[in-house]
């Protein structure tokens, strides 16, 4: 039971076949930004447009006022639809639109998410969509809730660096998938903690290592590199 | 500070997801936080209300500018929440006191306008760093998440304004028409009783933001240190070291049961013990027993799913009408607009029309082309054969396409055997067997075949069920292939005739 009430901004999604997905979800400040880059590139094609229609005169206006009506609705439809769910500003933040079931979003969802866009307007500025976000479990604006849509943090897996000067060697017995998920993850690490830190946390290890201090350090760095594909 | 209590999970995240999770933080101790902004502010605020009630915009400015201040107690309490301690027991009023003056002025002056405040707060009150180890301190945590902490202020800021403004815009929306204010009036004066209220409002919309963002700049800081300190590490690390201590105390508790269990059957003796055994083994065995526990079993939550509903559904039924209501209604409005009939509605209903007339056409004429295409095809041609197109053109690493072999087999296959290259003869012949096998005698292969499956497809074969050719095949490029024993030269124009022979 302890184990669920530690807060995470994860939410996962078990598949019939007992498989747990989990993504991170998404909150107002990065969205608040994302929202305002794409506003910022909108505001700039309406600024090209303006004067573009300002050349045609009537007819221009006319022109004008019909695309600001496509862009103003159908700006984030596009892009959520075409472009994996990303706009530019959510792409620039690292954010995506899914599903709850974080299946890609299609044209049912993403239209009634950014239809209802005017009711998180209210009263001014998306005032209740923040609310609404701030209050909801999975950070969900009102368009989000009736979409069934959320917004997640795409997954930006980097290679590793590895330190070249570390031996690899074998793991001398069999380890479990958490033991080598935290090796590696030390080994990767290893240069953002400082050393006498890691030493500390190779001495938790010693069973699997068989020593202990920097010995033991020098071990599970090994292991890590070994693991990571360093034979 | 105990890791083990950790009321978040330990993990290093981006800077972003950081404030995310520092949301949630804010969320689930939204209450003392706040209270914990708002009394000590509102103390302040009353006093200096009362002080300066000539001048309400001084009584914000101050506020405002000690918001520093305000922040740290709930900083305090975060710190402690978030090592599931709930009470501020053992802490000292000189230390809340102290809290709140250490270095109070730096924060006031000329820290005061750090765009990273929330984040950089807690070296200064949780650590108590001062001076060079302070700032070097800030350096290290800063590196990577500096920009997250400034982009933090500057929203939050923005969402704090934009609260001050929705309320009373709200306010305005519900009145709606009936009364004539004067905008003016609303924002424009600044003294008297609106002035205050105005402030009270204020302070309300800055306590309702504070404990957000002491919150995600606790986060940020939080998942710095996790990251410099490795957290989740030393939390993962305990617990696997626990978990290989686990296995090695078991079985040895379970031998000393066992011996504890052998010495007292032996002192019991002998009469009793297989009688015990044999109903235990009755127990276990006996079908009725174990259907009982299963159906048992099959009861319990993961195959039977209980939900318990306590909010209110519409019926389907109704939901239907509904719509069909909806759809009545669109069309009383249709008709008012078109019974409206001022120019521009006509020309649009006319547009509308001539579109769908278009659409109408485009789609009979879609549908008679396809109707020609399906009536077009000439009944007498034969079907492609679905084997033509899903033969494999590579079986087991080999190409057995038509292009892939020489046209010549005969020359092709002497060549090799001049130039001493066995294999090359043997592949080609080999090839050439599987080639016929698939692309003339449509033996059901496929691409995943193995040599012997193979073999023992044209086995079942009715027109290859007679020839011993192709096992005799199979098993010398199997040889070949796998064990690299040459097949003697003769055998392998032994094997070309044959082959000739039977695929001429």
């Amino acid at each position: 039971m302890q184990a669920s009430r530690l807060l995470d901004n994860h939410c996962s999604v078990e598949t019939p076949e007992g498989i747990d997905f989990s993504q991170a979800m998404a909150g107002p400040v990065v969205r608040i930004l994302a929202f305002l880059i794409d506003l910022g590139w909108r505001g700039l094609i309406y600024a090209a447009l303006g004067m573009l229609a300002g050349f045609l005169g009537g007819f221009g206006l006319g022109l004008f006022l019909i695309l600001t009506f496509l862009l103003e609705w159908f700006y984030p439809v596009f892009f959520e639809v075409f472009r994996q769910g990303q706009t530019p500003g959510k792409k620039t933040m690292g954010l995506r639109v899914v599903n709850e079931d974080f299946t890609p979003v299609g044209w049912g969802g993403s239209v009634i998410r950014n239809l209802l866009r005017t009711a998180d307007f209210f009263p001014l500025f998306y005032v209740a969509g923040l609310l609404s976000m701030v209050l909801s479990r999975r950070f969900q604006r009102l368009g989000d809730l009736a979409a069934g849509t959320l917004v997640v943090h795409v997954d930006r897996q980097q290679a590793p660096r590895l330190d070249e000067t570390i031996q690899p060697r074998m793991p001398q017995q069999a380890l479990s998938r958490a033991e080598r998920q935290g090796i590696i993850s030390l080994t990767v690490r290893s240069r953002t903690i400082s050393e006498p830190r890691q030493q500390e946390l190779a001495d938790l290890m010693a069973p699997v290592t068989g020593s202990t201090g920097s010995e033991g350090l020098a071990r599970l760095r090994g292991m890590g590199a070994w693991l990571l594909g360093r034979k | 500070m105990n890791l083990a209590d950790l009321q978040i999970r330990a993990q290093v995240r981006t800077p972003w997801q950081a404030l995310d999770l520092g949301v949630l933080m804010a969320r689930r101790w939204f209450r003392p936080l706040w209270l914990a902004w708002l009394l000590p502010a509102g103390i302040v605020f009353t006093l200096l209300s009362l002080g300066f009630a000539d001048d309400p915009w001084v009584v914000t400015l101050v506020i405002w500018w000690l918001k520093p201040l305000f922040e740290r107690v709930p900083l305090l309490l975060l710190s402690r929440y978030l090592f599931n301690e709930r009470s501020l027991k053992g802490l000292t009023w000189r230390q809340l006191v102290g809290t709140w003056l250490v270095g109070a002025p730096g924060a006031l002056l000329w820290r005061r306008f750090d765009p990273r405040r929330s984040f950089l707060q807690a070296v200064t009150v949780l650590e108590k760093q001062k001076g060079r180890a302070r700032s070097s301190r800030h350096r290290t945590l800063a590196y990577g998440s500096g920009k997250a902490a400034s982009w933090l202020t500057i929203v939050l800021a923005h969402v704090e304004m934009l609260l001050m403004l929705a309320v009373p815009v709200t306010v305005l929306a519900m009145v709606g028409d009936f009364l004539e204010l004067d905008l003016l009036w609303l924002f424009g004066s600044d003294a008297g009783v609106l002035a205050h209220l105005s402030n009270v409002l204020t302070l309300l919309c800055m306590s309702l933001v504070a404990p957000f963002y002491v919150a995600c700049g606790f986060a940020l800081y939080i998942n710095r240190r996790i990251e410099l300190e490795a957290w989740d590490l030393e939390l993962l690390f305990r617990q696997l070291a626990q978990a290989r201590e686990a296995p090695r105390t078991q079985p040895q508790a379970a031998t000393l049961a066992g011996l504890v269990l052998a010495a007292s059957l032996v002192l019991v003796g002998l009469g009793t013990a297989p009688v015990e055994a044999a109903e235990q083994m009755n127990i276990q065995t006996s079908p009725a027993a174990a259907q009982e526990a299963a159906l048992e079993l099959l009861s319990a939550p993961p195959y039977v799913i209980e939900e318990e509903v306590t909010e209110w559904r519409w019926k389907e039924s109704t939901e239907s009408s509904k719509s069909d209501a909806d759809l009545s209604w669109l069309e009383s409005w249709l008709d008012a607009q078109t019974s409206a009939s001022d120019g521009v509605g006509e020309g649009v209903f006319r547009l509308l029309e001539v579109l769908l007339w278009i659409g109408a056409g485009v789609l009979l004429i879609l549908l008679a082309r396809s109707l020609w295409r399906h009536l077009g095809q000439p009944a007498s041609q034969p079907p492609v054969l679905p084997a033509e197109a899903s033969a494999p053109r590579v079986l087991m690493g080999l190409a057995i396409g038509a292009d892939s072999l020489p046209a010549d087999l005969n020359r092709a296959v002497h060549e090799a055997l001049e130039a001493g290259d066995v294999r090359q003869a043997m592949s080609l012949l080999y090839r050439q067997a599987l080639h016929q096998l698939v692309h003339r005698h449509r033996v059901p292969v496929e691409p995943w075949h193995t040599e012997l499956e193979c073999a023992a497809a044209a086995r079942r074969h009715p027109d290859l069920a007679g020839s011993q050719l192709f096992e005799d095949l199979t098993r010398v490029w199997l040889h070949l292939a796998y064990a690299h024993q040459l097949p003697p030269r003769q055998r392998v124009e032994q094997l070309l005739q044959a082959v000739q022979r039977e695929w001429a």
